[in-house]
């Protein structure tokens, strides 16, 4: 990669929310909104993939107990700012099982976390995710799906180029939007209790339990 | 026939990512002994280090880790060819129940990115193998020892080569705008002279005496100069044409260090002083004619 594109990655944290904003049509902020209208005060949550912190600092300030796990330090030094009353914890969503007990959460969230995983990876988080919710807990995961529809799956790659070749000038990152997902949460012995769509369909919220 | 266009394009792009799936993947016939290697999800390197181990019939489990499909070097230089990523996928695929041994043997190139103590506190072993693949039979044969060929890198004519073609691919790309908005007219010669010089950046740069990169660049722009001086008689004409190739050659430069083997040490300055010379270069240079 070139050698001047590489600095720009090396301060992706800062434009790493703007970026996403732009890619999602301000979905993104919308969903994290509609997850953070879930979460009592009081109650114990775990933040998958949390970033730049924006969902945890929502959750936090409603009253709630918030860790947030990313693999990239770069971003928990911004999501230390932006939510100073969580706790961010360093580490591959791979290696939750070194860090919590057994059912230490009432809620654990991710947003566009699973789709920067590959298959093999979502599966193994998942039954992470299982064995660290609490009884009655409940997961919502909102993230980038390919529409299964033929025509909805060629409007989709379509609308799609434009915004990711902006995005990835502005952050070098872009997001890889994942299919059979659902099957997969089935798989892993989970149920899914609601969907939400947006963007056309290519985003989705759902909500899950055990 | 594939593999050829697949390696073609890969070497034009190859400041691009190129990924294949990650996975744990059985060679030939291994048993729980056999050895364990690890890779990056390098597309271009996966292909080649498959069919070379299927060729050399060694039975081994390989490991294809995640690093979003950027190679060895540049992954363990970015920090995302890690231990912390060799572990993670050895958990994810459960690579423990499949063997054995707990030594895995790693690219040296990995050794910026890969610290082995991190593997030792998780109960596995990193053993750093030769610096290319094609010397992986032997080092196995010899007991995982390695001569001191298998240390040394080479950084020869051909790989310099195709260095070069994709360093050039890539600042015609960057330069495409600049050279339609101020050298339309010229914009073959233009294309040529980006083409020039990230060759030569690549093939004769340890031949100009000098450290810095942007400064190679630039020397390299003077032999193109004392052509404009002798054959371009209109003035204006004249210093038109040598601020685009100043530009274009101290641009060339300054970002070869993205697209080669050279050291820390040659990296070329201030990031900041380098896009400003492009940019006052270009932008200011011709307005000002």
């Amino acid at each position: 990669m070139s050698f001047v594109y590489m600095k720009i990655l090396e301060s992706r944290p800062e434009r790493y929310d703007a970026g996403m904003e732009l890619l999602t049509l301000g979905s993104l902020t919308q969903v994290k909104r509609e997850i953070a209208r879930h979460i009592p005060s009081g109650s114990s949550v775990l933040d998958l993939g949390c970033g730049t912190g924006t969902l945890a600092q929502m959750c936090a300030e409603r009253g709630a107990r918030v860790t947030g796990v990313d693999a990239n330090s770069g971003m928990l030094s911004m999501a230390a700012k932006n939510s100073p009353s969580a706790n961010f914890m360093n580490s591959s969503l791979c290696h939750l099982d070194e860090h919590f007990e057994d059912e230490s959460f009432d809620f654990i969230l991710s947003t566009l976390a699973f789709s920067e995983l590959t298959r093999a990876e979502r599966i193994h988080v998942l039954k992470q995710i299982k064995r660290l919710l609490k009884k009655g807990g409940r997961i919502f995961i909102g993230d980038e799906i390919i529409p299964d529809n033929l025509f909805a799956k060629g409007l989709y790659h379509l609308f799609r180029l434009p915004l990711r070749l902006l995005t990835w000038v502005l952050t070098q990152t872009t997001t890889h939007a994942i299919s059979g997902f659902e099957e997969d949460v089935r798989a892993a012995g989970m149920k899914i209790i609601s969907r939400k769509r947006y963007m056309l369909g290519t985003f989705i919220l759902l909500e899950i339990k055990i | 026939m594939k593999d050829f266009f697949k390696d073609v394009y890969q070497t034009l792009f190859r400041f691009a990512r190129f990924p294949c799936e990650p996975e744990t993947v059985a060679i030939g016939h291994p048993d729980k002994s056999s050895p364990v290697l690890v890779t990056c999800n390098f597309d271009y390197t996966v292909r080649h280090l498959k069919k070379y181990l299927e060729k050399e019939r060694i039975d081994c489990f390989l490991l294809v880790v995640n690093t979003e499909g950027t190679n060895v070097w540049c992954a363990a230089a970015e920090g995302i060819f890690t231990a912390e990523k060799i572990l993670a996928h050895i958990k994810v695929y459960r690579v423990g129940e499949r063997v054995d041994r707990t030594r895995l043997i790693l690219p040296q190139l990995s050794v910026a990115g890969v610290k082995r103590k991190e593997l030792e506190n998780h109960g596995w072993e990193g053993v750093y193998g030769p610096v290319y693949f094609t010397d992986l039979k032997e080092f196995l044969d010899n007991g995982m020892r390695k001569t001191r060929d298998m240390q040394a890198l080479e950084y020869g004519y051909w790989e310099r080569f195709k260095m070069g073609i994709s360093h050039a691919v890539f600042c015609s790309l960057i330069c495409a705008i600049p050279i339609l908005v101020f050298a339309s007219e010229r914009w073959v010669e233009a294309v040529l002279l980006v083409w020039f010089f990230a060759l030569c950046m690549q093939l004769i740069e340890h031949f100009i005496p000098f450290t810095r990169l942007l400064y190679k660049g630039l020397a390299l722009a003077l032999p193109i100069l004392a052509l404009i001086f002798i054959f371009v008689r209109d003035p204006v004409a004249g210093l038109q044409a040598a601020v685009g190739v100043v530009a274009l050659s101290a641009y060339i430069g300054y970002d070869a260090q993205g697209h080669s083997h050279l050291g820390q040490n040659q990296r070329s300055g201030k990031l900041f002083g380098g896009i400003a010379v492009f940019l006052v270069l270009v932008y200011g240079g011709t307005f000002l004619l």
